[in-house]
């Protein structure tokens, strides 16, 4: 699927042309008229067919609106008609009520439900909201990287209108406008929220300094590939240099579900030429557990695949079990993907070390006791509308810090009540660092 | 080694006791010229012994025990049947009964050759059919208790299919209003089966996977489970994730009901997850499982008698401290070995 879309976008292998440089109001009209066409093919409502009945008369389309077109329809493919546009996302009638569901939708569907315009989003977030429903892109740091290369690509094409004169205070906008619409696909995670503060700060002390359009776009850009390789890469590199030392040669771990930080580790582990009794415990709704087992296939680490119920078997003869985190919040509980409560839970009645991995910047000024108050339904499978039960699938879960051993972390091995503290140390830096100011080049 | 769930429990059961009523109607039968009921015992001990389908397989011993507790019953002079009518009517066909010397030995002689006969006619065949009656009424003994244990509005976890849950919940829905969260494993469909299955009468039901059960383990009130087998200790042989339902549960002080039949009664011992288990073949779980990737899956999850709340049974309520009684009722001692 994701060859497929590769081969659709001549984007990522194309050098960037400046003469398609992104003009925000002559592609709104491209895309209105990509849109209704798109929508002509299915089964739509009647006033959109007669928008597209007057809109049909005009111009020709140009080859990268046709891969939009492509686009949307691998949207508008997978995804249930719908019929009335007016028709509110269906909420659950029952005890999960509050919680949002993501269905597929449509760009006339946010238009009138959401009342935002969603032409004027960039191809690059298009994209990437695709593959956050799609399920390629899961997993928290990979949704961040992914969002944060493309907001690099957005902001290389970001043309400042003839209005403002401030690219800093027009840019701000825009970055809200994003992810009020990326809400609307998937919930936006710590990670990126980090680095929304980030870039916030950073616009910041843009607006303080004078540089033109161009040299702030570069500074930008840069601050994102520093946050990127501050927070992420080295941290990553840190946190398996400090797992290293805690686990010994020959110790049986357990593994769940699939983690970027937890698969670097053993990677590394192996590379060392030290062995480990890996167990992957497997998540069949997400499929996390075996491309985890694939990507260490590839690397040529053997491990033992087993499922979430029949994990009781093993308990007994694991040392450790290690897991990755989706976000760290404030009362020191753990957000990461749901099952992980469990495992924490048979861990602790086991007296079995139970080790998070998660890097700073995913640790939040939240607090959360349960999981229900707060979480994502997964949508993964269509039910048959005559099913006469309702399907209930959750995304994330909720583990108390009781239950947490220990926090590996770059900044070193914490235990889960000191999130706070180390929330405050950061708040002093402005998140990451100290961002240094930039200077107008002579 | 047929440990699937194809079908219930119930109906292996059923086959094997069936099964013994056509061995011992069949000619060539290995019994003795003039079988005595101690004649009969050892032989439907062989016959089980042979019949059983691997050390995993308790339902058919429970069965056959069974036959031959109430054998016994039914032939010992201070048993639940008190009845010198019988008497008579042994006397009626020329056949005397001796005392010997043990209190509830009493061997039947013959008088004529329709006298083996008479035995397995008025034994042996009414104690398969008495065994029969209570297995295929055991859900409505349990039924019984359906109302007293739910109050209204109640959200009831269950997990996997289980006829008896099923038919419990069915009749408790006449007099309780209450919701249903079904788990589903990973591996079969059951998950959904059940799901339907409960959706078709009309209750609120709605399907997790087993992933989710620590989320939604704070809504619920109540958890019913059905069994494989229970142990003598009062522990559990259930489907694989239980175990880690009823650790939840314990935490959250969820209570736990267990809903089974007494042919479910094993009277063995566990203590834990490897002494009544079976790895299944690794490709079941996973398809695409290699050398190097291993797949591991069970059959058995021997949960202990801690994480229970109470047992309902047809023979009645029990707690775990006391579900030992209801061994010594209901079988013997001597047969355990089978």
């Amino acid at each position: 699927m994701s060859e497929k879309q590769n081969q659709q976008n001549p984007k990522k292998g194309e050098p960037w042309k400046p003469k398609e440089k992104f003009d925000k109001k002559a592609n709104k009209e491209k895309q209105k008229q990509e849109q209704e066409q798109t929508e002509a093919k299915q089964e739509s409502n009647k006033t959109v067919q007669q928008q597209q009945q007057q809109q049909q008369q005009q111009t020709n389309l140009q080859p990268i609106v046709q891969q939009a077109i492509q686009q949307q329809q691998t949207i508008n493919d997978k995804q249930i008609v719908q019929t009335e546009p007016s028709k509110e996302q269906n909420k659950r009638k029952d005890f999960l009520s509050h919680l949002p569901i993501f269905q597929d939708y449509t760009s006339v569907s946010i238009k009138t439900v959401k009342q935002i315009d969603p032409l004027t989003l960039h191809h690059s977030f298009i994209e990437l909201c695709i593959q956050y429903q799609n399920g390629q892109c899961i997993g928290s740091t990979h949704r961040c990287v992914e969002f944060l290369n493309a907001l690099k690509q957005f902001i290389k094409d970001y043309k400042l209108s003839k209005q403002s004169t401030y690219f800093a205070m027009a840019f701000l906008d825009e970055l809200k406008k994003i992810f009020n619409l990326m809400k609307n696909f998937r919930t936006v995670n710590e990670g990126m929220s980090t680095s929304y503060l980030f870039i916030r700060e950073c616009l910041m002390i843009l607006r303080d300094t004078k540089l033109d359009e161009n040299e702030s776009k570069i500074w930008l850009c840069n601050q994102i590939d520093q946050f990127i390789q501050s927070k992420i890469i080295s941290a990553s590199e840190l946190i398996v240099k400090n797992a290293t030392q805690l686990i010994q040669e020959g110790t049986t771990i357990l593994v769940y579900a699939r983690s970027y930080l937890i698969e670097n580790f053993i990677i590394n582990y192996f590379k060392q030429g030290k062995q480990l009794t890996i167990f992957v415990v497997d998540n069949p709704q997400f499929g996390e557990g075996s491309q985890l087992v694939n990507r260490l296939q590839q690397q040529g680490i053997s491990c033992y695949q087993i499922l979430l119920s029949h994990v009781s078997y093993i308990l007994s003869k694991v040392d450790k079990i290690l897991v990755g985190a989706s976000s760290m919040l404030c009362n020191g509980a753990l957000v990461s993907r749901v099952g992980t409560a469990l495992l924490a839970c048979l861990a602790s009645t086991h007296k079995i070390p139970f080790l998070v991995f998660c890097e700073s910047y995913k640790f939040s000024e939240k607090s959360q006791i349960d999981s229900l108050s707060w979480n994502e339904i997964a949508q993964l499978e269509q039910g048959n509308e005559n099913q006469q039960y309702t399907s209930l699938s959750l995304r994330y879960d909720i583990t108390q810090s009781n239950y947490i051993n220990m926090i590996v972390t770059e900044v070193g091995l914490i235990p889960a009540t000191s999130v706070k503290a180390v929330i405050g140390e950061f708040k002093k830096y402005n998140y990451v660092d100290a961002i240094e100011v930039p200077r107008k080049e002579q | 080694m047929n440990t699937q769930k194809a079908q219930p429990r119930l109906y292996s059961s059923k086959e094997s006791l069936l099964a013994l009523k056509a061995h011992l109607s069949a000619k060539n039968a290995k019994l003795p010229k003039s079988p005595t009921i101690e004649d009969y015992i050892t032989y439907i001990k062989k016959l089980s012994i042979r019949l059983k389908q691997g050390p995993l397989d308790f339902w058919i011993p429970n069965v056959y025990r069974r036959v031959i507790q109430v054998i016994r019953l039914m032939s010992s002079e201070d048993g639940f049947v008190q009845n010198k009518d019988k008497e008579k009517n042994f006397k009626a066909l020329g056949l005397t009964i001796q005392r010997s010397s043990s209190r509830s030995k009493t061997t039947i002689e013959t008088g004529a050759e329709t006298g083996s006969n008479a035995i397995q006619q008025y034994v042996i065949l009414p104690a398969i059919d008495q065994v029969l009656e209570e297995m295929e009424a055991h859900s409505d003994d349990i039924n019984t208790f359906a109302s007293t244990h739910f109050f209204t509005n109640e959200v009831l976890l269950v997990y996997e299919y289980s006829t008896t849950v099923l038919n419990f919940l069915l009749s408790a829905k006449k007099t309780r209003n209450f919701e249903i969260i079904v788990l589903e494993s990973e591996t079969e469909n059951l998950g959904k089966q059940f799901a339907t299955d409960l959706g078709k009468h009309q209750l609120n039901v709605t399907l997790t996977p087993f992933t989710n059960a620590y989320a939604i383990m704070q809504r619920v009130n109540k958890i019913l489970l059905g069994v494989d087998a229970i142990l003598k200790n009062g522990g559990l042989l259930m489907h694989p994730g239980t175990y880690a339902i009823c650790v939840l549960a314990k935490q959250f002080a969820v209570p736990v009901i267990v809903l089974s039949g007494a042919h479910k009664l094993t009277p063995k011992y566990a203590f834990d997850q490897t002494t009544f288990n079976e790895l299944v073949s690794p490709l079941k779980i996973n398809p695409n499982s290699t050398i190097e990737q291993m797949s591991i899956g069970i059959t058995f999850d021997y949960v202990p008698p801690e994480y229970i709340s109470l047992y309902i049974t047809n023979q009645g309520q029990y707690t775990p401290q006391s579900i030992y009684q209801l061994f010594s009722d209901f079988y013997n001692v001597k047969d355990e070995d089978i």
